[in-house]
């Protein structure tokens, strides 16, 4: 019955933001019958109560209806209608010294940050599942895509962004997932973290500036926070510095895993692990 | 520079980023993860390593993931790029 609602929401013809509100009302009662309540219970340090367990239900399903949108041509504009106003003054004055990275990372709506930011028309290297993807994007001028999925690519993705960098562009990716044999495990929030040293690495070999950039839900609407992510050179080794990066890159992911439940999307598995795919979604 | 300048410079370079001071590096040596296991962080260390010890600049149109299969291949991405 459950699964119905939600197709019956998702495949209507109702605007976007329409949907978002039903969805609203479904997640009330819906976040009951998921795990989002077993694995609340594993936080205590987390204030939940219901209200948090339907917005983190909330989250996961519309970041999936959003992303259907984002993956349609014609629907994409109402995706990104979503967005608030977002001041990117501070990383267009470092981009105009020099390359820059953007780093992010998997929470909030997927696929939203990378879609505004192609719209931007920005010199933009991006590092991406492919197969997460619709072909007809990966043709969007001003933008190179390179997948650290498979092995055989892995070799030369760092050094393509370094050249990326070099000459002045953008590139976007995520320390939370292992594109290095030599990532830092962090199992916390009942999931297993792998922050890789890429980005850090080349922010320190490069010496070019990073940013933190995430695309999150306030409400029914997705604000983009941007914000340099300053990381003291004080006598520290290249080792120690990347270690700081790091850190620093998690404490806020773990400020927003705290704080916003409807950015939880690693919770995607909210009931048996096959309830969104069967939906389609 | 000559090109057995170059291989021993090549050769030294993996060595010392790979930390594999004791492996024999040949030209068909496999880096990877089949080979010595150089991850994408230490190739990255390689490649800048030997951009500043020989002054090429590597360019992007000449990498693919062969690129840096073997010592050797990277040997001939530093000759095409003089």
């Amino acid at each position: 019955m459950l699964k119905l609602l939600i197709l019956a929401i998702a495949n209507s013809r109702l605007s976007l933001k329409f949907q978002l509100r039903l969805l609203r009302v479904v997640a009330l009662i819906a976040w009951r019958k998921s795990r989002i309540q077993h694995w609340a219970k594993n936080h205590p340090k987390i204030a939940i109560d219901s209200n948090w367990c339907s917005q983190a239900w909330w989250g996961v399903v519309a970041g999936c209806i959003v992303r259907r949108f984002l993956n349609n041509p014609s629907l994409k504009p109402e995706a990104l209608a979503l967005l608030e106003p977002t001041d990117w003054s501070e990383l267009d004055s470092a981009l105009a010294e020099g390359g820059v990275i953007v780093a992010t990372a998997h929470l909030g709506p997927p696929k939203f940050l990378m879609n505004v930011m192609l719209e931007r028309q920005m010199p933009l290297l991006v590092w991406t599942n492919l197969g997460d993807f619709p072909a007809w994007l990966s043709q969007s001028p001003n933008a190179t895509f390179l997948d650290p999925l498979p092995p055989a690519e892995r070799g030369v993705l760092l050094v393509k962004s370094a050249l990326h960098l070099r000459r002045g562009g953008i590139l976007l990716g995520a320390a939370d997932t292992k594109i290095s044999g030599h990532s830092r495990e962090v199992i916390k929030f009942d999931h297993c973290w792998h922050l890789s040293p890429g980005l850090p690495a080349l922010a320190f070999k490069l010496n070019v500036p990073t940013f933190f950039v995430l695309a999150q839900w306030h409400g029914n609407r997705i604000r983009i926070k941007c914000q340099r992510m300053e990381v003291s050179y004080n006598e520290m080794t290249d080792e120690q510095w990347q270690q700081a990066w790091l850190d620093r890159y998690w404490s806020e992911l773990e400020k927003l895993i705290t704080s916003r439940p409807e950015n939880l999307r690693f919770l995607r598995n909210i009931d048996d692990g096959r309830f969104l795919q069967d939906l389609g979604l | 520079m000559t090109h057995e300048e170059l291989k021993l410079m090549v050769y030294e370079v993996i060595q010392n980023i790979a930390n594999k001071s004791d492996t024999l590096i040949q030209a068909d040596t496999q880096l990877g993860a089949e080979g010595l296991g150089i991850d994408s962080v230490d190739f990255l260390e390689i490649v800048l390593e030997l951009e500043r010890r020989t002054g090429i600049t590597i360019r992007d149109e000449q990498l693919t993931a062969d690129t840096l299969a073997t010592a050797g291949n990277i040997i001939r991405l530093l000759e095409k790029s003089c």
